[in-house]
């Protein structure tokens, strides 16, 4: 009933994978690799063409370093798609976009259960359960968020008549969670995070310049319906503060990495480096005459 | 008697601003302006001098590139120092101070208002700093900390805080700390809104300002955090909390990588280098 789709930078996700996965999900699936090895698609031209391959009514789409700890969560999986209005699901996700370029964590306003996996100074292997259930009142199983994070996230079949992953607007590997997202929302359906399907990650996203030109893109495209808060209230001077609040983020990144530029300019300018050559034998005999 | 308290960078500080006050004051009051020309005092030091020397029962601390609006500005400080529970006031402060290294504004759950100038010559730039809380304009909201471009305490506090010249050096968060001190010895902090004044510079976020939030974290932390005159969530104080770290961590690397700009941009080699290539940039 789960065609479960895969973008791997190897020519196959590993035997582990597999194993955890048959051994997990309880439902009738099929597996379905996008080879990147050559790094020839980007993830929205590989999980489109996922889309085409798959059979199955609802279609989960998961990183390759990922870890299932539910049993039968396809179960839950199809549970939760028997609301007709949930469009998307995820396990963890942000309730508010703000009208700036941002991701989903930026407004600090999360939701999600899940296992993060991080290696310490020792380079071993460690891993922190994160129980963000703050805006979880109820113990309800799922709670409503603008957008998920792409780590892994399940869409029933039928949404991809009105939606598709943009690989026009992006390319590379970064936003194509979010814009998923608000193409569910903007076809009138609801994105949740779901609290019955617990997942270990073995990695963390890198933020790096190209996540804030491809944030940038992204709020580009979406800026009309922005912002978008779902399944938690905020006051004007809350949705006002955490705006401001990325909006400086963006500001204070974008000056240090100019920062950066600078100074790697200057060191491998001609100018400073005929001045560190010449420089040079005059402090050796500096420090010979000390 | 007001006494006004004023760390000049120059030997005096400027006519033009002498002038202001005279005429904008409203009531007696004197100047005490410590010269710190040769930068031979820290903040904290200049103002324990101050505090020394002045004689009026109210002093206020400020910065020397400010202008009143307010007339008879000093007739509306000693209405505030009229309730016996208030200790310090200022015209702009925070609301929160968070259990993490930060200055007062990070957090932004700020009140108050000022005409706030880039520079001394900007014109154009001229922005009321945003009111969070709508206050009345003869009232006044309690704070954690305020701002030091300008705040006022009676002197008779004095005989139990001082400016810390141990823990701190330099110029930064003595306004932070003297605060935190008057809360401490049970009196209130207060940001008033009938007081209107245009400052001319904003603070200058370097390597020096992160040591000072340091050492202040570092003694005030188990005060931390405080909550004053607002109300605010669980959820609220972890968010903005964590915001305020982020933003600390950008601040940081930030500092940090300005001054190596400044030093390698300042660095002989790359002067030595610019002179011995500026002829040949004739032949291109």
């Amino acid at each position: 009933m789960i065609s479960l789709i895969i973008c791997s930078r190897q020519l196959d996700i590993t035997q582990s994978l597999k194993d955890n996965i048959s051994e997990t999900i309880g439902v009738e699936y099929e597996l379905i690799v996008i080879d990147n090895s050559k790094n020839q698609y980007s993830i929205f031209q590989a999980y489109n063409e996922g889309v085409r391959r798959s059979q199955y009514p609802y279609l989960c789409f998961m990183h390759e370093d990922i870890l299932y700890h539910t049993k039968d969560w396809g179960k839950n999986v199809i549970e939760h798609f028997k609301n007709d209005k949930v469009g998307l699901i995820g396990v963890v996700g942000g309730h508010y976009m703000p009208d700036c370029p941002a991701s989903w964590w930026s407004t600090e306003c999360k939701s999600g259960v899940f296992i993060q996996g991080y290696y310490d100074k020792d380079k071993d292997y460690r891993n922190k359960k994160y129980n963000w259930e703050n805006y979880r009142k109820y113990s309800e199983k799922s709670l409503s968020v603008a957008a998920v994070d792409g780590l892994w996230f399940c869409i029933p079949r039928t949404m991809f008549r009105t939606i598709s992953f943009d690989d026009l607007t992006f390319s590379g590997f970064h936003c194509y969670d979010t814009d998923i997202c608000i193409q569910v929302l903007n076809a009138g359906f609801d994105v949740k995070v779901v609290f019955n399907i617990l997942i270990e990650h073995f990695s963390v996203g890198n933020h790096n310049q190209e996540l804030l030109r491809q944030k940038e893109l992204l709020y580009r495209k979406w800026s009309k319906y922005l912002p978008i808060v779902k399944g938690i209230e905020l006051t004007k001077i809350e949705i006002e503060d955490r705006r401001i609040f990325v909006e400086g983020m963006n500001t204070l990144t974008i000056e240090c990495w100019n920062l950066q530029n600078e100074i790697k300019r200057i060191q491998y300018s001609k100018a400073y480096r005929i001045g560190k050559l010449i420089l040079r034998p005059l402090k050796y005999i500096q420090s010979i005459i000390k | 008697m007001i006494s006004i308290i004023i760390c000049s960078r120059k030997p005096d500080i400027p006519q033009s601003l002498k002038d202001n006050i005279s005429e904008t004051i409203g009531v007696e009051y004197e100047l005490v302006v410590i010269d710190n020309s040769k930068n031979q005092y820290s903040i904290f030091q200049a103002y324990n001098k101050g505090v020394d020397k002045a004689h009026g029962d109210i002093l206020c601390f400020m910065h020397e590139d400010i202008l009143y609006h307010t007339q008879n500005w000093g007739e509306k400080v000693v209405a505030h120092f009229k309730d016996d529970s208030l200790g310090l006031i200022g015209v702009v402060g925070t609301h929160f101070l968070p259990d993490t290294p930060s200055g007062w504004y990070n957090s932004m759950v700020v009140s108050g208002g000022c005409i706030q100038r880039e520079t001394a010559n900007d014109e154009n730039s001229a922005i009321e700093k945003r009111s969070l809380q709508k206050m009345d304009l003869s009232n006044s909201i309690e704070a954690v900390v305020v701002d030091g471009m300008w705040f006022c305490i009676k002197k008779g506090t004095f005989y139990k805080i001082h400016f810390d010249d141990l823990t701190f050096g330099g110029f930064h968060c003595y306004d932070l700390d003297i605060s935190m001190q008057v809360l401490e010895i049970g009196l209130n902090v207060r940001i008033i809104s009938d007081v209107l004044l245009e400052h001319f510079s904003y603070g200058s976020f370097d390597l020096e300002w992160l040591q000072s939030v340091e050492l202040f974290y570092n003694k005030w932390m188990n005060k931390l955090p405080q909550i004053k005159g607002v109300e605010m969530s669980e959820t609220e104080i972890e968010i903005r909390t964590e915001f305020v770290k982020q933003v600390m961590v950008w601040m940081k690397s930030n500092a940090f990588y300005k001054h190596e700009f400044q030093k390698i941009k300042k660095s002989k080699s790359y002067k030595i280098g610019k002179f011995l290539l500026k002829p040949l940039s004739f032949l291109k």
